[in-house]
């Protein structure tokens, strides 16, 4: 059933004004009903705030079947064939096929998964592997009942099928592989992985690259691996990176000040990589890094030139002028001080210039000015905690310079 | 996380794998910058203070710098310069240094307050729970529990390995406490100065990678864990020798893996020096 559209607006604005707090209760609320078609359009005003706050998403059936396939999945309206995706309406008819094809399976599967969350890899990790290469196997030639239904065209059914095969087929260790961790699978477990794949022909790796690059810390080294074990991978490796780049963003939209600070390291840390992508045959990619790098420096810049007050300047105002502040607010001055410096180290790497050293340099100033007069010890605001916001902002070598600066000075004096 | 771009050491000596003693081993140093995280101090041969710092680029074995050379390639922070300050005039008496040496300049530098608040409250604090034991079985067991989540292989054998090497130290103190614990009254009060040194010097480094563990958030954990097999202590040849420490020779074979990222950020090492303080 379709809502009434006013309503779903009305809905829409006021997750848009919820508070984090609001925003996760309003999700986990949502998760729970048993029809999720109009959850769905709600949550998609908030998903940008929704992908920085990470709920804890209930790990249902279907959402476990197409683990693997997360990245590539679309909104119906955004899929078009020939791209690589598939679009969320199939997921309700293929799971539904397996549960007809495979009944006690999927029974004992949903059994075992009962009120667990998304974030419980190991069980995702554990149940998947005896879902997805089940589900490989119970494909149906045809579109399964459902199919039309769902408004998907039969003519494309042999493309969707095809990306879920390959994901399902090799759903283990593509799970395996996007779960090391923050630097990102070794070489030495990328290989293996990768020659099982390969051996699949250039179709299977153009996909499971696809679906693996988005969680990837060095894209373009995982590309190369790729590349590296057999030459006639290098092609569909290619695409896949092309694929990646032409839709990778730096996912700063709906961040606050801390979760920027992280993305923005994470983008900085991955356009690095992405550089070592960019050949002579390739020079569109150099296009694509350079416009990349200005659009994300610019949302670091109008994040801390938004912040600053709102966070440092402010606060740090009212903090010098209290006669005893409390530990925890210096302590959430020092956080938002490395929040906004984070920022600036990734705008500066970025694209270089002096733009954040420009906006950090009044600050800079005042608290020079601050530590020189401030009391060592006492209640109130300390040289040692101006010295500790200099240290974040300035760097240690200005912060150690201005305190033996004052140092000899006090021993003179 | 910050990208790592390690400080070449090379030119520095390396350090031995196999210290004798454990004065040569060094005591461990709970500094807040993040190259110099788990770094360990000893006194050279002119009374310099000399740094044992893991390979920053990840691959095994210690290289053993001058602190002068230490402050130009690894970044100390403030406090950290103040850690070195406050160990300076124990340095110039012409004794080993030792943990509670350590623990005592810690404490003094913590207490200035340029590693932070918490660390200063827990600098002033009079009340301590040493509990270094606890916390490193709670870190071995913790690292077993987590090693059942780890989706590579070469990540859970390290796992197990460093939760192997964390479970002997801790067996190996309750030894330690429970031989000093039979001796009658006389001999308990001649050697328990001694005891109380060994206890110190099979916990050094294992409380800081205990409390490191804790502080590390779920997604950075793999990166920690392929550094601590760097990052842990090698037993001195001495204590394989005291009652109950034979075991501590057992260090189960797993190379650590060159970071890509820091796997610690100030903010962590100074919620570790904080807590550091309290159960050292």
């Amino acid at each position: 059933m379709n809502p009434d559209p006013r309503i779903l607006r009305e809905l829409q604005h006021a997750a848009r004004q919820a508070t984090n707090n609001q925003l996760l209760r309003l999700a986990n609320t949502l998760d729970g009903l048993p029809q999720r078609g109009v959850a769905e359009e709600v949550l998609d005003a908030v998903r940008p705030r929704l992908r920085h706050l990470r709920p804890a998403r209930p790990l249902n059936f279907p959402r476990l079947l197409f683990l693997p396939l997360d990245p590539l999945l679309v909104e119906p309206s955004e899929w078009r064939p020939g791209q690589g995706r598939v679009p969320r309406s199939a997921i309700l008819p293929l799971a539904e096929h397996l549960r007809m094809a495979e009944p006690a399976l999927v029974t004992a599967v949903e059994a075992r998964i009962a009120g667990a969350k998304l974030t419980d890899v190991v069980l995702a990790a554990e149940q998947g592997t005896l879902l997805w290469p089940a589900a490989f196997e119970a494909l149906p030639r045809n579109p399964p009942t459902g199919w039309e239904a769902a408004g998907l065209p039969s003519q494309y059914y042999t493309e969707v099928v095809k990306i879920c095969a390959a994901l399902w087929r090799h759903g283990p260790v593509l799970w395996r592989l996007r779960m090391a961790g923050g630097d990102g699978p070794p070489e030495a477990s990328l290989r293996p992985a990768f020659r099982v794949i390969a051996a699949e022909g250039a179709e299977a790796v153009e996909l499971c690259l696809g679906a693996l690059l988005p969680f990837a810390a060095q894209p373009a080294r995982m590309v190369a691996v790729m590349a590296g074990l057999n030459q006639a991978m290098a092609p569909p490796a290619e695409r896949a990176l092309d694929r990646y780049l032409s839709g990778v963003t730096p996912e700063l939209e709906g961040a606050d000040l801390e979760a920027m600070a992280d993305a923005a390291a994470r983008f900085a840390r991955t356009l690095q990589d992405l550089d070592s992508a960019v050949t002579r045959d390739k020079p569109k990619r150099a296009q694509q890094l350079q416009a990349l790098r200005i659009s994300t420096a610019q949302c670091c810049k109008e994040m801390l030139e938004q912040e600053m007050v709102r966070r440092l300047t402010g606060p740090l105002a009212a903090l010098a002028a209290a006669p005893a502040p409390p530990d925890a607010v210096v302590e959430a001055l020092e956080h938002a001080a490395m929040a906004l410096r984070g920022i600036g180290n990734s705008m500066r790497r970025l694209h270089a210039s002096g733009a954040a050293e420009k906006l950090f340099a009044p600050v800079i100033a005042h608290l020079t000015a601050l530590a020189v007069r401030l009391p060592e010890a006492g209640e109130g605001f300390l040289r040692a905690d101006a010295l500790r916001l200099l240290e974040i902002l300035a760097g240690t070598q200005v912060a150690a310079r201005l305190h033996e600066g004052i140092i000899r000075s006090n021993r003179i004096n | 996380m910050e990208l790592l771009d390690p400080p070449s050491l090379d030119a520095f000596a390396a350090a031995s794998g196999k210290p004798v003693r454990c004065a040569e081993r060094g005591v461990v140093a709970p500094f807040t910058a993040p190259l110099l995280f788990a770094a360990r101090l000893r006194l050279g041969s002119g009374q310099e203070i000399e740094v044992l710092v893991p390979n920053p680029a990840g691959r095994e074995g210690w290289f053993v710098l001058p602190w002068a050379a230490a402050r130009e390639a690894l970044q100390p922070s403030l406090a950290d310069h103040a850690l070195i300050e406050a160990l300076k005039p124990l340095a110039t008496d012409g004794t080993e240094l030792q943990p509670a040496q350590m623990r005592q300049a810690a404490r003094q530098a913590a207490g200035t307050g340029l590693a932070g608040r918490a660390a200063r409250r827990a600098a002033c604090s009079s009340c301590s729970s040493p509990s270094g034991a606890e916390l490193i079985g709670e870190f071995a067991d913790a690292v077993n529990a987590w090693l059942l989540t780890c989706a590579m292989d070469d990540d859970r054998r390290r796992a197990a390995a460093l939760a192997t090497r964390a479970a002997d130290v801790a067996a190996s103190i309750t030894v330690l406490k429970a031989d000093n614990a039979q001796r009658d009254q006389a001999q308990r009060d001649q050697t328990q100065r001694d005891q109380a040194l060994r206890l110190a010097w099979v916990m050094d480094g294992w409380v800081l990678l205990a409390l490191l563990w804790r502080f590390t958030p779920d997604e950075s954990r793999v990166a920690v864990l392929r550094r601590s097999m760097a990052l842990a202590p090698p037993p001195a040849e001495e204590m394989l020798r005291w009652p109950g420490c034979s075991g501590l020779g057992r260090m189960p074979q797993s190379p650590p893996l060159a970071p890509q990222t820091r796997f610690v950020t100030p903010a962590i090492c100074e919620a570790v020096l904080a807590e550091w303080l309290v159960n050292a």
